[in-house]
């Protein structure tokens, strides 16, 4: 295949491996090891995408993380990917990107107008433009969405899945390059417990763009030797996305991306939960680029991406090369070049005063050295074919002298190093700016890490060796471990070791002729320098405000490039120092992370969140329930027959019990077994009501209230013995109310001798109600004595029913002859069966929480959560009468408080359409008369809501203000429709006042 | 009196058929079904409870966090400073409830609730079962952290678990989950059992 | 995500714990005697401090025991945790 970019020999890739993928819709080779973007620079192929806003040509200008703009869209159907960075996609056979923001094609982009157009575009020109009229804006944003934006997500379902683990370690080493390999390998050797995680797909960092042989076995001995701790692990291909509190790590582990189209059993992805004792940030540094007219043309790159993709991936990505740089790292990236048939024009560096031992090796290898000067232009229309250089003044201020052209198909940038404190930042700490490095370097730390390398400023491979070994052991030391003699880490040695020299240059002066040209600041979001000034005339001065105002730092790479640049811009046209401005917030995640790995496996009906069965759950599935869900818990909602609706259902339901016998699961009722001498005097505390003198054996209802004397939970509660109780709960509340005991008990009234278990999952609850509920029990407790005399309505008996040992409540939700049984759990299918068998003759019919709901609200009992909503007091839904005068309880103090006595609070009424058909929905607005006037005042709504087939028509239940000396008034609720729907306002109990029929 | 087939684990087993078993990566999923578990309270401070205790199930409850103790049928853990949780085997309930039973007679403040139908355990299996549990639960599960003996209550997959080390380099642990999320917590070991890499810690 | 000390069962992850808030806010004893204004100000005003302040947690995923934990609102750090038998300790670490 035709690379006619690639080296004959050298760099990692494998060449015994050829792979061939699709760029664009043109196949293209490469080798296995190469990432999309070494493969297409193999291949001459320089325009990758176009910008976000100006639709501008753009290449790839990094090698790593910082990459802006040769974004990818991978087409692999429902698995495809927008945005991934095409410096860190790996090819395999049969892979198929595309550019994500450019239309027809990256070369003919119908969008590329804008670029004609920018003068109109600048910062704040959407805000400012798309403003009026106010409702063109519906229209405006479809046409500014389909023009901008970052590539396609498949609305296909994910067929992938997504791992997540904990895991525990002594040391978390950062970045795999030399400092962190050291690092590790200081750790380990101190016996830590070792985790070492690196976003590439190979460790070795920068000794990867290296020259050096040594550099690389250095880099394979360490592995061998980590590689041989059982306690350490080494993660390839895993991004530390985030820093948080508690030195909590999230690492996302890329499992079978870059495997392709293999099949495979892993997941695609892994999030790694980490807790590290301490943290090694060894995540080196960030080139920056530099500012001058057209710095965003394809061909110009980082200097470090030209070494990397010379040395790491045997690429050469130009022919004829310039270099302008303002430090001396960029030498050594001069003599790969050379040394690698690439040719060096000139390298223009902003500095007077140059040591690098390699100036004169290079000029006498007839580089044209130029001091003093920079790049003013690039020129070029889809690449880069030429520059202009001119001498920079004494201040930095200006030009002089005139523009020498120099052609070139790339122009190597460096403009310093930026270490990658994301991290540290992100874990808390503050970066600091260092004033002789020109770069944010780590603060003091916040949590237990430290950075060390190039991660720390240090931009010496030598010392950030031994730092990061020191960094290692003292980490591990820190972590607990002994650490005793250890020896000494094998050196590196470097044949062109210089110091870190730089001149700060933010941006390269404005000159005559390419004044009118822009000068990029963060190529991913277009902002140019002339958007900086703008927004600094307009009054912009915090570094947060300009960011929103010209989106410098937004989008995939978080302004990894830019954001320096452009703070030190703003800092310039402010006349402040870069401190003063300081930096945006970093915050996770550092790359970014699919949502498929955030979900994890924790999605679906069956993962996002439990889902809780009663005993008796494959019972209902056999007798065709259909469910709801309360809580996590499937309770059945109605039993249709085949061919019923769920109101006819739900009717039929309702007339069962009213006048045979039905049958429903009540299991999930919160339960809790209060024991101790003080559980009496206990539940004086947390009723209203009074429970001093319950009989044994007897059951009452009680109301449980908040401080602030809303009701909170109801339930019956029993008395098993003199210090025994049995509590029921509603479903939704068993958590909340044991909680609250709790928290009572354990820290206001510890001396308070009571004890509490939860007993919900223990006892499976089959209640039984209608007028033939009392023959069903004698069949199934031939033992008991169910007479009204023997077992009284709001007592409870120990027996044996269906030969299981059973406690039976006769207590009623829904105004019938009631009995509640409960038995355990493992027994609670059988005892159902059982218990419908001998319902059969009787008529027996099993009903849901549809019906229940509808029997309740014809007694206008109340379900806390649906007619309350945490607003209302007991005197507001009519139930004054269960809150005793004699003793305190909790919330029963703010019952008296101003606003709790209010008249025209609302009350707990019923509702009476006049139209007997018409069903209210539930939550529908109540006013006194239909009116156009707004807002409309709101006088209550509605809580509940039913057609009641015993009283053959519908019923409601709602709040009301001032509802209780209303009886009889005609007020209206208005639907969603607009409609109004006059009603009266009624007592809230509709059948059986006198409440007889659960008496007989 | 119990018929014995009317009996229905968490899990959905029958009484004496065979119990929910999977294998996968070395790893072994079965249930426990049909122990009987007590809830205990009693003060710690209370010298007649605790002489009572020792005296009537013939060791001591644990006074530590974080641990059980095995004696004889039963196992005994830890689960706040005046509560303890002891699962006896389905053939030695008679006698754990006689025990029970004369241990809280007569004492008002001394308690043991039957919470055999509330709870089911599960039990894995495996050199590597740490590592599929780990994918739920944030406690650390290394052998040095995590050593034969300790009991932890913490959160698996979002259902409330104490785990029990019941072997050293935690080869078998068993997790006691409460009947209504038992079907979920099978259900997500299993799919997180799918994964292929496990490691031993 | 936080580690908190639960004081009997160690460090634990914060989703094992719920927060009850401000700590050492005593229940008035007799409540009926209280004026409005005074009721109110133990039901609804905190101090809501900057810095360390004590708080009432609860291990819910663990042992159900509420204890007092320092915790700092600035840092979010936690300091001592403590039961309830104990003595308030000091402020920070
Ligand atoms: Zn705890």
């Amino acid at each position: 295949m035709n690379q006619k970019n690639r080296l004959p020999t050298g760099g990692q890739i494998d060449r015994s491996q050829p792979v061939s993928f699709q760029f664009n819709g043109r196949t293209y080779g490469g080798y296995t090891g190469d990432t999309v973007a070494s493969a297409l620079l193999a291949n001459d192929v320089k325009l990758v995408a176009r910008s976000l806003k100006y639709h501008r040509p753009r290449g790839i200008m990094g090698s790593g993380a910082e990459e802006p703009s040769a974004l990818l869209q991978v087409n692999r159907g429902a698995r495809s990917i927008p945005n991934l960075r095409a410096t860190q996609t790996e090819i395999y056979d049969g892979l198929k990107v595309s550019s994500v923001n450019c239309w027809p094609s990256v070369s003919l982009d119908a969008l590329s107008l804008m670029n004609w157009l920018s003068p109109f575009l600048q910062a704040g020109f959407y805000y400012k433009t798309f403003m009026y009229p106010r409702k063109g804006w519906m229209f405006y944003e479809k046409v500014i969405r389909r023009a901008a934006g970052f590539g396609k997500v498949s609305s296909e379902p994910d067929p992938d899945r997504y791992d997540k683990i904990n895991a525990w370690c002594d040391v978390l080493v950062v970045g795999g390059g030399p400092t962190g390999l050291a690092a590790a390998l200081g750790a380990a050797r101190a016996g830590a417990r070792v985790m070492l995680a690196d976003e590439g797909q190979q460790f070795g960092g920068g000794f990867l763009r290296t020259e050096s042989e040594d550099n690389l076995q250095w880099v394979s001995d360490v592995l061998r030797e980590l590689e041989e701790f059982s306690e350490v692990r080494l993660f390839k291909r895993t991004t530390v996305a985030g820093y948080y509190d508690g030195n909590f790590l999230v690492l996302n582990e890329r499992l079978t991306d870059h495997l392709g189209n293999a099949t495979t059993r892993n997941a695609r992805e892994k999030i790694w939960r980490v807790r590290a004792k301490q943290v090694v940030l060894s995540t080196g540094a960030i080139e920056r680029p530099l500012v001058f007219a057209s710095n965003d043309l394809p061909g110009v790159m980082l200097s470090s991406a030209v070494s990397d993709y010379i040395n790491r991936y045997a690429v050469k990505p130009g022919q004829n090369a310039v270099i302008f740089t303002n430090n001396d790292t960029a030498y050594r990236s001069a003599l790969h070049m050379l040394d690698n048939g690439v040719g060096v024009g000139a390298l223009v560096d902003a500095r007077t005063e140059i040591s690098d031992p390699l100036f004169d090796k290079l000029a006498h290898r007839g580089v044209k050295m130029m001091k003093g000067s920079v790049v003013v232009r690039a020129q070029g229309k889809k690449s880069v074919s030429a520059v202009e250089v001119m001498r920079l003044s004494a201040d930095g201020k200006s030009l002089e002298g005139t523009p020498e052209k120099f052609d070139c198909d790339l122009l190597a940038v460096s403009g310093g190093w930026s270490p990658a404190v994301h991290l540290h930042a992100q874990s808390g700490a503050k970066p600091v700016f260092d004033d002789e490095k020109a770069c944010f370097v780590p603060g003091p730390a916040f949590q237990n890490e430290i950075s060390v390398g190039a991660a720390s400023g240090n931009f010496s491979a030598e010392k950030a060796v031994s730092d990061g070994y020191q960094a290692g052991i003292s980490a591990a030391h820190s972590a607990g471990c002994q650490v005793v003699d250890l020896p000494v880490i094998q050196e590196v040695s470097d044949a062109y070791t210089s110091e870190y020299a730089i001149r700060p240059l933010w941006q390269v002066p404005g000159s005559g002729s390419s004044d009118r040209l822009k000068r990029f600041v963060d190529f991913q979001n277009d902002t140019t320098v002339k958007d900086i000034k703008i927004a600094v005339q307009e009054g912009y001065q915090s570094i947060e405000h300009l960011k929103r105002y010209t989106l410098l730092g937004f989008g995939t790479d978080q302004g990894k490039l830019g954001n320096i640049n452009g703070m030190a811009i703003l800092s310039e046209e402010l006349g402040q120092d870069l401190i003063q401005t300081g930096t945006t917030t970093f915050r996770p995640f550092y790359t970014p992370v699919t949502f498929g790995a955030i979900a994890g496996r924790e999605i679906g009906p069956t993962f996002f969140d439990p889902v809780r069965k009663t005993a008796m759950h494959d019972w209902h599935v056999e007798h065709g329930a259909e469910f709801e869900n309360v809580g996590q818990w499937k309770r059945p909602w109605y039993y249709p027959k085949s061919g019923e609706t769920m109101d006819q259902a739900v009717n039929r339901e309702c007339l069962a019990v009213r006048k045979q016998v039905g049958v429903i699961d009540a299991s999930t009722l919160g339960k809790i077994e209060i024991y101790g001498p003080d559980a009496a005097e206990f539940l004086n505390y947390v009723y209203t009501n009074s429970w001093s003198n319950l009989p044994v054996g007897s059951c009452r209802y009680g109301l449980m209230l908040g401080e602030d004397g809303m009701i909170m939970d109801d339930g019956v509660t029993a008395k098993l013995g003199d210090n025994h109780f049995y509590m029921t709960t509603t479903t939704g509340g068993a958590a909340a109310v044991l909680s609250w005991m709790e928290r009572w008990r354990q820290t206001e009234w510890p001396s308070m001798r009571v004890y509490f278990t939860s007993v919900t999952d223990q006892w499976a609850v089959i209640s039984i109600a209608g007028p033939k509920a009392r023959e069903i029990l004698t069949k199934v407790a031939p033992t008991l004595d169910a007479s009204n005399d023997q077992f009284p309505f709001m007592t409870f008996r120990d027996s044996v029913v269906a030969s299981v040992e059973a406690r039976i409540f006769r207590v009623s939700f829904s105004g019938e002859l009631s009995y509640e049984i409960n038995v355990p759990s493992d027994c609670g299918k059988d005892v159902w069966e059982k218990v419908f068998e001998a319902g059969m003759e009787f008529g027996i019919t099993p009903y849901g929480t549809e019906t229940m709901h509808v029997l309740r609200a014809e007694k206008g009992f109340i379900i806390v959560g649906q007619d309350t909503d945490g607003s209302m007091t007991p005197v507001d839904m009519g139930m004054s009468w269960i809150v005793s005068k004699n003793k305190d309880c909790l919330g029963k103090r703010s019952l008296s408080r101003s606003d709790c006595i209010r008249e025209d609070r609302k009350q707990f009424v019923g509702l009476l359409t006049e139209d007997p058909n018409k069903v209210l929905p539930e939550g529908a607005q109540l006013v006194e008369l239909p009116t156009d006037a707004r807002p409309t005042p709101m006088i209550g709504h509605v809580t509940s809501s039913y057609f009641s087939a015993s009283l053959g028509r519908s019923i409601a239940l709602a709040v009301v203000k001032g509802g209780k000396s209303r009886m009889g008034a005609r007020i209206h609720s208005i639907l969603m429709t607009g409609e109004s729907v006059p009603v009266s306002i009624c007592n809230p109990i509709f059948y059986d006042r006198e409440g007889e029929r659960q008496n007989v | 009196m119990f018929e014995m087939a009317a009996m229905r684990s968490p899990l959905n087993s029958l009484h004496g058929e065979d119990v929910p078993h999977v294998e996968f990566n070395g790893i072994t999923l079965t249930e426990l079904p049909f122990l009987r578990h007590y809830n205990v309270r009693f003060q710690p401070d209370d010298q007649q409870a605790s002489s009572r205790f020792r005296q009537l199930l013939g060791f001591d409850a644990p006074q530590g966090p974080n641990i059980f103790v095995v004696h004889e049928d039963n196992l005994c853990a830890w689960l706040g400073p005046d509560e303890w949780l002891i699962v006896t085997p389905f053939h030695a309930k008679d006698s754990l409830d006689y025990a029970l039973n004369e241990f809280a007679y007569g004492d008002d403040f001394v308690t043991r609730v039957d919470i055999s139908a509330a709870q089911t355990i599960i039990r894995a299996t495996g050199p590597k079962a740490a590592d599929l549990l780990g994918r739920g639960v944030s406690y650390d599960l290394h052998p040095r952290n995590f050593q034969a003996g300790s009991c932890i209550q913490t959160v698996l997959a979002r259902a409330s678990v104490t785990l029990f080390a019941q072997s050293a380099a935690a080869v078998t642990i068993d997790i006691v989950v409460r009947r209504s999320f038992a079907e979920h917590l099978w259900n997500w070991l299993v799919d997180a059992g799918q994964e292929s890499e496990f490691h031993s810690l | 995500m936080l580690l908190i000390r639960c004081p009997w069962c160690g460090l634990r992850e914060q989703a094992e714990f719920s927060c009850g808030g401000e700590a050492h806010i005593v229940r008035p004893l007799k409540p009926d005697e209280l004026t409005d204004e005074q009721w109110a100000d133990y039901l609804f005003m905190r101090d809501n401090t900057k810095g360390w302040q004590t708080e009432q947690w609860v291990h819910s995923g663990g042992c159900r025991r509420w204890f007092n934990a320092q915790r700092d609102t600035v840092t979010y750090k936690f300091g001592i945790s403590y039961k309830h038998t104990d003595p308030k300790p000091e402020d920070g670490d």
